[in-house]
């Protein structure tokens, strides 16, 4: 939590060279590399309201233009309306044709109900929207004025498309002249091409050309709309008109009066589900249910990476050797052993071809082809300029497993040496060396680079072929924030 | 074959249309009438924790991050597609700085993975809305106003006239003329500037505005009281209201109005294209929907036709100006709209399997686009 | 950066079987309808009208100084009817906060002066930042994180939010520690 409301101290590379906090990375069990936001693929998983929290299937939410058919927004600040409820007297109509039964029922207070904002107090009665008799739903729909012109435009250049593909079909044809006149008749490019227009719901060809010839173009004139005389004399009343944002809100009418603002239908949110580029498997999918905040798959880094933590440090100076204390957690179900070392001591990653089986080793060499062009594209080298060093302590620290019955023995073990302060769990204090440049300048950023080597047990369900292969060690580097070089 | 193309056509994915402006972009799928969104060009940096603007950048790196988190929010905030296997019709400027074209082109097909680019430059776009043979395409937008002739759907490339007399100059004229009026220095944020003059600003007719220029100024309009919140209220004065808009029409001896990049436009045009550009005049950009900007402008070029340096070069008669179908502030995101809906703009988009074997993209300015194929010079071009 | 110690008068606070740990200092008002389910700080200062309506809160809940934890009410022809207020695990309440809330998720995070309006529906896993107003009856999904006055979703949260909460009201709870009594 505290990465969500203080800076990010701590931040690793990914492997796309961007620094990010560990709560924004993933962690891809089928390559073992760590993973951000910006280097792997977001995809819709599904629609669904914020307000009223309902799933809508995608076609349907394709057909609503987004947005739901229930929950409506304020025109005048956005915030999401209410629907308030009044009651009405109805007016007692006397039908003689209807028997006791209408009579009954109009005596009744008839419920009516209107959509009403709590935060700017805009009512949908405000710009004159007859209350509705039904909570929900019924609310006046607009369309587009200039739609029908617009359809017109489409059509006519689609058919002009339609023309020239034509004529240069024709074209083609007398080139080559290979056909005789008689079987072009019912060709592919003749008969089943009509047929075909048919299908697919286009206009035939014929009503093609009459979108040519029915077209109007655009007709200019040469008056103008001068300013309305009283613009000079009038008193500007701020609150009638409309801004910026309450104009774009509705694209289609950027009504300039507030007296023409509509309710907004709400604009529906996404569920998304994120997958590695590299080897196109899901890192994250969340349920299908639009309050649930579980996920069906979840590999985040925060799962997987050894979390590093700053507890404290002394003031950066420099040329100087400065205490750090770190906490280290381990968050698998794995006992993990940990070394830190400097970040050019990470060996070189190397590109283990063993082929597994044929099929497996064809897919990895087809992915291959497909997308490391592009993910080359997105890596870059990350820009580090570290002014400190923490010194590898050069032994191998063990976490142990998560275990989430051991917070109730809380007793800390300080059990070791000059490095581990205590051990609680998967969690170890360390205390570490910080190795300033001489150079650095007092008031300067302070940052220390560290790398971690880490073992990894992969707990994908194996091939039935690949060998048990099933420990990795892997490693990464992280960025820490120490605040500034002190200038004493 | 023609078979396999209708299933094609339904298959297509409906395509997307972007128009990343300076200060808003427009989002919105093609066939449709208005954008789905119009937003500020702008997002949340999760990293530095501030809203950051799109145009803000001073690295390539930097401004490929910044249309990824761009292009991130408009697919899955506001659009709500999937980028990946679908078209997307580029609304660009002519103006275009290559850079931004090229990190925009490669962000697009390697980030988004989006399965072809069309392209479109506004002008052309801006002409398709209406229909007609040829149009003269006023584009005023956040930093600069475009003149560009469009003939049979082609842009009168040597007829391309801009000049920095975009929205920002205005607003740039009304701070000045807030802070006369008011004897302080308000430095207030740009978005109050626009809602003032949103809200207050107007063009002044042409005789008002030679008055204000002589001895005796004309009676001022209403003042307003603005209030900005915490910072108390600000008086704009009828002055301030009717003035601020001036900048786009002030002369200097560069002859560098709004106006008159009109007219130079023109004189630059083909002789006999020159009268159909002048009677078929649209005003596009958010810059454009100024109350009585259209009139002004009308007014001025009527006048100025008779002066020199245009009196003996232009025989131009008239001007007429278009109502197009659609508000200016998304008239060419119309325009990509409507391209992108007929079969002709989707042939000419660039595929991304095309890209990822050149990833070049075709640009007026190079000579290997814009020589014809049977120039003479063509055969030294072609490597 | 691991969380400070905080620590607090072991006079001024009572410590329940169930690890409660509730100032002397605060207003609890009808405390037979207020249920705490174990190892809740509630901090000086702070009020829980009880009395209004019950109010329930999950386990590792933190409710930070001068806050007001206060049933929200609506409105009907014949008067007014107040609604109970509950609140799920892990969630935490910044200071000189107002939570009207109809209902509060689990994994919930609430900045400091935030006003809260009436019968919000905050679901899990979301965050209002500081200095937030949030107008009544609004729904704040999953994993969102508004701000601004009135808020807005501003961005999305990290999908470890759970954790990431569980963590850290476990860990205020394990620093919140006594002074040692001089």
């Amino acid at each position: 939590m505290a990465y969500l409301t203080q800076p990010d101290y701590v931040k690793y590379i990914c492997s796309c060279g961007q620094l990010k906090p560990i709560t924004s990375l993933y962690f891809c069990r089928h390559c073992l590399k760590i993973r951000c936001g910006f280097c792997i693929c977001h995809e819709v998983d599904s629609h669904y309201c914020a307000n009223c929290l309902e799933n809508m299937p995608s076609s349907e939410a394709r057909l609503k233009k987004n947005r739901c058919s229930s929950c409506f927004d304020c025109p005048s600040c956005f915030h999401t309306l209410s629907t308030r409820a009044t009651t009405q007297q109805r007016q007692v109509l006397q039908d003689p044709a209807a028997g006791g039964d209408t009579k009954v029922e109009s005596k009744q207070p008839k419920k009516m109900y209107y959509l009403s904002c709590f935060n700017c107090r805009w009512t949908s009665r405000d710009v004159g929207i007859p209350d509705q008799p039904v909570a929900s739903g019924g609310w006046p729909e607009r369309t587009n004025p200039h739609a029908a012109r617009v359809n017109q435009l489409i059509d006519y250049y689609k058919a002009i498309a339609q023309q020239e593909k034509q004529e240069k079909i024709e074209r083609e044809r007398k080139k080559f002249n290979i056909r005789g006149k008689y079987i072009t008749l019912t060709d592919k490019t003749g008969l089943t091409g009509a047929m075909a227009r048919n299908i697919a719901g286009l206009p035939s060809s014929e009503s093609s050309s009459s979108a040519i010839a029915n077209f109007v173009p655009s007709v200019a004139t040469a008056e103008v709309d001068e300013l309305p005389e009283d613009i000079f004399t009038k008193e500007v009343n701020l609150n009638q008109i409309t801004s910026m944002p309450q104009r774009l809100a509705s694209p289609d009418w950027q009504p300039v009066s507030v007296s023409r603002l509509h309710p907004l239908a709400k604009l529906l949110s996404v569920k998304r589900s994120q997958r590695c580029r590299a080897c196109d498997h899901n890192l994250t999918k969340p349920e299908y249910n639009p309050g649930s905040i579980k996920f069906k798959i979840e590999l985040l880094a925060y799962y997987h990476v050894p979390e590093v933590k700053i507890i404290s440090h002394e003031p950066v100076k420099p040329g100087e050797k400065t205490a750090l204390f770190l906490k280290l957690t381990n968050p698998t179900g794995h006992e993990m052993q940990l070394r830190l070392l400097q970040p050019e001591d990470i060996p070189p990653p190397e590109e283990k071809e063993e082929p597994k089986s044929i099929d497996k080793s064809l897919e990895r060499s087809l992915v291959l082809e497909k997308d490391t062009t592009a993910f080359k594209a997105i890596e870059r080298q990350p820009n580090i300029s570290a002014t400190s060093r923490v010194t590898s302590p050069g032994v191998t620290l063990t976490l142990a497993q998560r275990d989430d019955a051991a917070e109730y023995d809380d007793d800390a073990q300080h059990d070791t040496n000059d490095i581990i302060l205590w051990r609680k769990s998967n969690k170890l204090g360390v205390r570490l060396e910080l190795d300033t440049s001489a150079e650095a300048v007092g008031g300067s950023p302070a940052r220390a680079l560290v790398a971690l080597q880490y073992s990894y047990r992969n707990t994908v369900p194996p091939a039935p072929s690949a060998a048990a292969c099933r420990d990795h060690t892997l490693y990464t580097t992280l960025l820490l924030d120490l605040g500034t070089v002190s200038s004493n | 074959m023609a078979l396999y193309e209708g299933i094609a056509l339904i298959q297509e994915k409906q395509a997307v249309v972007l128009d990343l402006g300076t200060d808003y972009t427009k989002f919105g799928f093609t066939g449709e009438a208005a954008p789905r969104c119009i937003v500020r060009s702008e997002f949340w940096s999760a990293a530095e924790r501030r809203v950051r603007r799109l145009h803000d950048y001073a690295t390539p790196d930097e401004l490929y991050d910044n249309l990824v988190h761009m292009l991130h929010l408009l697919y899955f905030r506001h659009v709500l597609v999937n980028p990946k296997e679908r078209k997307v019709v580029v609304v660009e400027s002519l103006l275009t700085p290559t850079l931004f074209r090229e990190t925009l082109a490669k962000v697009l097909f390697t980030h988004y993975e989006v399965s072809g680019v069309i392209w479109a430059d506004s002008p052309r776009l801006c002409a398709l809305t209406l229909g007609t043979p040829a149009a003269l395409v006023i584009n005023i937008g956040a930093k600069e106003a475009e003149v560009a002739a469009v003939v049979h759907s082609c842009v009168v490339l040597q007829a391309l006239v801009a000049q920095p007399l975009g929205a920002h100059a205005v607003h740039a004229e009304l701070a000045r003329l807030l802070d006369e009026d008011n004897g302080a220095t308000l430095d207030l944020p740009d978005d109050v500037i626009e809602d003032i003059k949103v809200k207050t600003c107007f063009v002044s007719p042409l005789e008002r505005a030679l008055q204000w220029g002589s001895e005796s100024p004309p009676r001022a309009a209403r003042s307003v009281r603005y209030s900005c919140g915490a910072r108390g209220s600000v008086t704009v004065t009828g002055r301030a209201r009717e003035l601020a808009a001036e900048p786009l029409f002030a002369r200097d001896h560069e002859l560098a109005s709004l106006p008159d990049a009109v007219l130079q436009s023109l004189a630059r045009c083909p002789r006999d294209a020159r009268r159909a550009l002048a009677a078929n005049v649209v005003l596009a950009g958010g810059g454009a929907a100024l109350p009585g900007l259209r009139a002004r402008l009308a007014a001025e070029l009527r006048r100025l036709r008779a002066q020199p340096p245009y009196a003996e070069r232009l025989h131009v008669d008239e001007f007429r100006f278009h109502e197009p179908p659609g508000h200016g502030n998304a008239l060419a995101w119309l325009g990509g709209a409507v391209l992108g809906a007929s079969d002709a703009g989707a042939a000419r988009a660039l595929a991304r399997e095309q890209y990822a074997r050149e990833p070049r993209l075709r640009d007026w300015v190079c000579l290997l686009d814009n020589t014809p194929p049977h120039h003479p010079h063509r055969a030294y071009l072609d490597i | 950066m691991e969380l400070p110690d905080t620590y607090y008068n072991k006079s001024e606070y009572v410590e329940t079987a169930s690890g409660n740990k509730v100032s002397r200092q605060t207003v609890l008002c009808g405390s037979q309808n207020i249920v705490l389910h174990g190892k809740v700080i509630v901090q000086s200062d702070a009020i829980i009208r009880g009395d209004l309506a019950n109010v329930k809160t999950g386990r590792f809940c933190i409710i930070s100084k001068g806050s007001v934890i206060r049933p929200p009410f609506k409105k009907f022809s014949k008067g007014v009817a107040f609604f109970p207020l509950q609140m799920g695990d892990h969630v935490f309440v910044g200071e000189h906060t107002v939570v009207n809330a109809a209902v509060v998720g689990s994994y919930v995070y609430i900045g400091k002066n935030v006003v809260i309006g009436r019968r919000c529906v905050l679901k899990d896993c979301c965050m209002i930042e500081d200095n937030s107003v949030l107008p009544a009856e609004t729904v704040v999904p999953s994993f969102a994180r508004y701000s601004g006055s009135p808020a807005k979703l501003i961005s999305t949260l990290p999908e470890a939010m759970p954790d990431l909460m569980t963590e850290f009201t476990k860990s205020y709870y394990q620093h919140f520690l006594p002074t040692t009594v001089q």
